[in-house]
């Protein structure tokens, strides 16, 4: 092997590194730090992503979440549940809609325009309807997982977001 | 401070004696027999009179029925009547002369209260349905002087006292001194139907605690005289039965009125209803009916049921209806949308209109276009090229509205405000005063307007970026005596009276001065417009500024409303920041239960502006001002007891060592308008 092919190895080693480090620091300065980790390393474009990036990564994972989530209480509703969960159903059905339309859309404008305390905001607006949400069963969830995704999700997000501010 | 005094001479004379009658050149015919008596409320059967043996007293009857202690009548049936009510002196419990002690040990002595002291003596069983009050003559006696037991010998004073005391007798809910001539209280709700414009308020018929509240209804030709109807819209069904707040109108193709309303229904949740005319063909639209298909919107599990009220004026787009409702989530502010094609059955749309993070409860939304570069209207339905939208909201949290103005995506169903429109409690105002829960109406016939104390005209300015008010030019019938100036210097600390008119309209002042150098520095930190005006009132000295009106002044100047500028270098470049103050804190001597604030605003003006106007509507308690043409209004209630019917006065000022000019001021008195009388013959 020439020196510069040497070169060219060592240097391919070391960029995937400085992203990976990107990706490391950033989630320390969040609440839920290996979750940031893993639930960004699972998006391909987390090794070559910038602030913002991570900040639309992790924004996509709250939308996924919410449309599963969607729909899994759109089927609990349809098994005609009692009243009272039926109520707190209805209530987690408009908050996770409201997140899909305007939340997450308002969050990602947010990010790639560069005015990030918009996403700020409507992030922890959607962690703490997730929370709600979870609130409202009174201690017996059926959503436990999908809330409790979102919640961690929609507060990394939020604190990306803060750290661009 | 130079002052005139006004003096009247009273000429007493002999009256001339009678001409002579002329001589009749033929006997005049005999005179037609008198028409049958007929009764407005009997139909057209005409009222009998009794028979004259059964109605004609005997002498001994006569003379018991002379004199104050009329005797009872048993063979007609009438009760015996005390007629001696003296309200000369206070009213006076039912007996002769005047007596106070027990229930009520005093008196008033100002006529125009004269009724509400009746009608406590009247509750307390104490007054007659009668009252002798000042007799009005107008004489001197060669022997003593000024009569007694009337006025006096001045026709000017007597006038005065006789119109104040009549109208004291007549009674008056309100205050007589704090009641407006021209403004009318909170509108709600604006409607044009057949030449007429119709206003929707909200209405306690109970007394002044918020609670059973009603549709109160006037009509007007002109948007200045007022007629009172019966109200449009009261609770009477499960779907309204706590309350008919506030909604809207729109009228539908065919000219066909329909109200959208909140209903706090039996529930106490708030409900979407409708009511329609009963009668399309009432030109006055006077009943309105509720039908059973109510409540049309309801919020149904996910949204709050005690935040869910006050539906806009529909407007028509790909083949829907489509409104708003204001409501919150938590600390966002919501404009919910939902669409039909009927009127009837309504949708909720998949997301709002637009949201807002920490605004708290949006009510009474008002969405509508409003053409770029025309001061002309708009109806709710047009789209286009030319046009950009304003979402208003009523913040429910603070007691104040704001708006912005942005674009309408159709297709999406979507409001963006633009960049320029601040989304929250420091967005544009219509009024940065005492001002709330206003709409907007269009009327086909002359350029948009908002309502407010008084309507307004409103357009979006040249720039795009806020919307312009001025009131509605037919108040300009109301314009009485006029007074004219121009030219006058105001130096540092110099007053100047406007005299000559009461009740004043000063309108469009229009000062100037020489430079803006040397301006004080706007300080950044200065974020809130109100907390500065409090600290810079208009009697702290500065450069360019304090200057403007005193308006609703005492004569020594105990009490004054004044409204005023003061100007500052920006720190943008080529920019100078103007700060507008409309301030109550002095404006009475009443203790401090009372509200005053120092209610202000920012206008921005380039560096090489030589001039500002400024407008102030004054009647009695209102002051509405209208600062560089309509950028910023900021309208003050105030309650003087000095200032007050002809002991008010206006002034023109100047607090800052820049000499200002009053380029031209025209003043105008404002007669009264016919102000919510009830119309005769029509119940």
């Amino acid at each position: 092997m020439t020196l510069l092919s040497i070169t060219q190895l060592f240097l391919i080693t070391i960029l995937p590194f400085a992203s990976a480090n990107l990706v490391v620091d950033t989630c320390k300065k969040t609440p839920y730090a290996d979750f940031c980790v893993s639930a960004l390393r699972s998006d391909h474009r987390s090794s070559t992503a910038d602030t913002p990036t991570l900040g639309l990564i992790m924004v996509d994972k709250v939308n996924v979440n919410a449309k599963s989530t969607l729909t899994e209480i759109q089927d609990l509703l349809r098994k005609s549940p009692n009243p009272r969960t039926k109520q707190a159903l209805a209530s987690c059905e408009e908050g996770y809609k409201f997140t899909i339309t305007d939340l997450v859309p308002s969050s990602k404008d947010s990010l790639t325009g560069g005015v990030y305390k918009f996403a700020e905001v409507n992030m922890n607006e959607a962690a703490s309807d997730a929370s709600d949400c979870e609130a409202g069963f009174g201690g017996k969830s059926p959503l436990s997982h999908s809330n409790d995704y979102e919640n961690k999700a929609a507060s990394v997000a939020a604190a990306i977001a803060r750290l661009l501010l | 401070m130079v002052r005139i005094k006004l003096t009247t001479t009273t000429k007493l004379s002999l009256p001339m004696p009678p001409p002579p009658l002329p001589k009749p050149r033929s006997p005049p015919p005999p005179p037609p027999p008198p028409p049958p008596l007929r009764s407005h409320f009997v139909g057209s059967r005409p009222v009998r009179m009794r028979p004259t043996e059964r109605a004609d007293p005997g002498p001994e009857e006569k003379i018991r029925l002379l004199v104050n202690n009329a005797a009872a009548v048993p063979r007609l049936g009438i009760q015996g009547y005390e007629w001696w009510s003296k309200a000369l002196h206070g009213v006076s419990n039912v007996g002769p002369g005047t007596k106070f002690g027990g229930a009520f040990p005093g008196a008033t002595s100002f006529p125009q209260v004269v009724s509400d002291e009746a009608r406590a003596m009247y509750n307390g069983g104490t007054a007659g349905l009668t009252y002798w009050s000042p007799n009005v003559n107008v004489f001197r006696d060669p022997r003593w002087g000024p009569g007694q037991e009337t006025p006096g010998e001045d026709p000017v004073m007597a006038g005065k006292y006789v119109a104040s005391y009549v109208r004291g007798l007549q009674g008056n809910p309100v205050k007589r001194t704090h009641r407006t001539g021209y403004h009318f209280q909170p509108p709600k709700n604006w409607m044009n139907g057949q030449g007429l414009y119709h206003l929707f308020y909200q209405y306690n018929p109970k007394g002044e605690k918020w609670g059973n509240i009603v549709w109160a209804h006037s009509v007007s030709k002109d948007l200045v005289n007022w007629q009172a109807l019966p109200p449009a819209i009261y609770p009477s069904k499960p779907f309204d039965i706590n309350g008919c707040w506030s909604g809207s109108a729109t009228v539908l193709p065919g000219n066909r009125p329909v109200i959208l309303y909140t209903g706090w229904d039996v529930h106490k949740r708030q409900v979407q209803n409708y009511a329609i005319p009963a009668n399309a063909s009432d030109p006055y639209l006077r009943e309105w009916i509720k039908p059973n298909d109510n409540p049309l919107i309801v919020s149904g599990l996910g949204i709050n049921a005690s935040a869910f009220r006050d539906p806009t004026t529909a407007w028509f787009e790909g083949g829907h209806w489509k409104i708003l409702i204001g409501s919150s989530r938590k600390h966002r502010g919501m404009a919910y949308l939902y669409r039909s094609r009927d009127f009837i059955h309504w949708i909720k749309a998949k997301h709002p209109l637009h949201s807002a993070p920490d605004t708290g409860m949006w009510e009474c939304p008002d969405f509508f276009p409003v053409l770029k570069n025309s001061t002309n209207g708009l109806d709710t339905s047009v789209l286009g090229q030319g046009v950009k939208h304003v979402l208003k909201v009523s913040l429910d949290l603070t007691r104040f509205e704001y708006y912005t103005v942005g674009s309408y995506h159709a297709d999406e169903d979507r409001y963006v405000p633009e960049n320029t429109s601040a989304d929250g409690w420091s967005g544009l105002r219509y009024d940065y005063g005492n001002f709330y829960a206003s709409k907007t109406f269009f009327d086909s016939a002359k350029t948009g307007g908002s309502c407010g104390a008084i309507p307004r005209k409103i357009w979006l300015d040249s720039h795009g970026k806020q919307l312009l008010e001025w009131p509605v030019e037919e108040l300009e019938t109301l314009r009485g005596q006029k007074v004219h100036m121009s030219s006058v210097e105001l130096n540092n600390g110099e007053l100047v009276e406007i005299r000559g008119i009461t009740a004043a309209q000063a309108d469009v002042v229009l000062f100037s001065f020489s430079s803006l150098e040397g301006a004080e520095q706007f300080n950044s930190s200065w974020l809130n417009a109100q907390d500065l005006c409090a600290q810079k009132g208009s009697g702290v000295p500065g450069t360019v500024g304090p200057f403007g009106l005193l308006t609703l002044a005492s004569e020594y100047l105990e009490e004054f409303t004044p409204v005023f500028f003061r100007i500052f270098k920006a720190n943008e470049q080529n920019k100078h920041k103007v700060l507008m103050c409309s301030d109550a804190r002095s404006s009475s001597l009443l203790e401090s239960k009372i509200y005053k604030p120092s209610f202000a605003a920012f206008l921005d003006m380039d560096s090489s502006g030589r001039n500002i106007s400024l407008r102030s509507l004054i009647d009695h308690s209102v002051v509405e001002s209208f600062g560089a043409g309509g950028k910023t209004c900021i309208t003050s209630r105030v309650y003087p007891i000095l200032a007050v019917f002809n002991n008010a006065r206006l002034f023109a000022f100047n607090n800052g060592t820049r000499t200002i000019m009053i380029e031209t001021l025209d003043a105008w008195s404002m007669n009264q308008p016919v102000m919510n009388h009830a119309i005769s013959g029509v119940f």
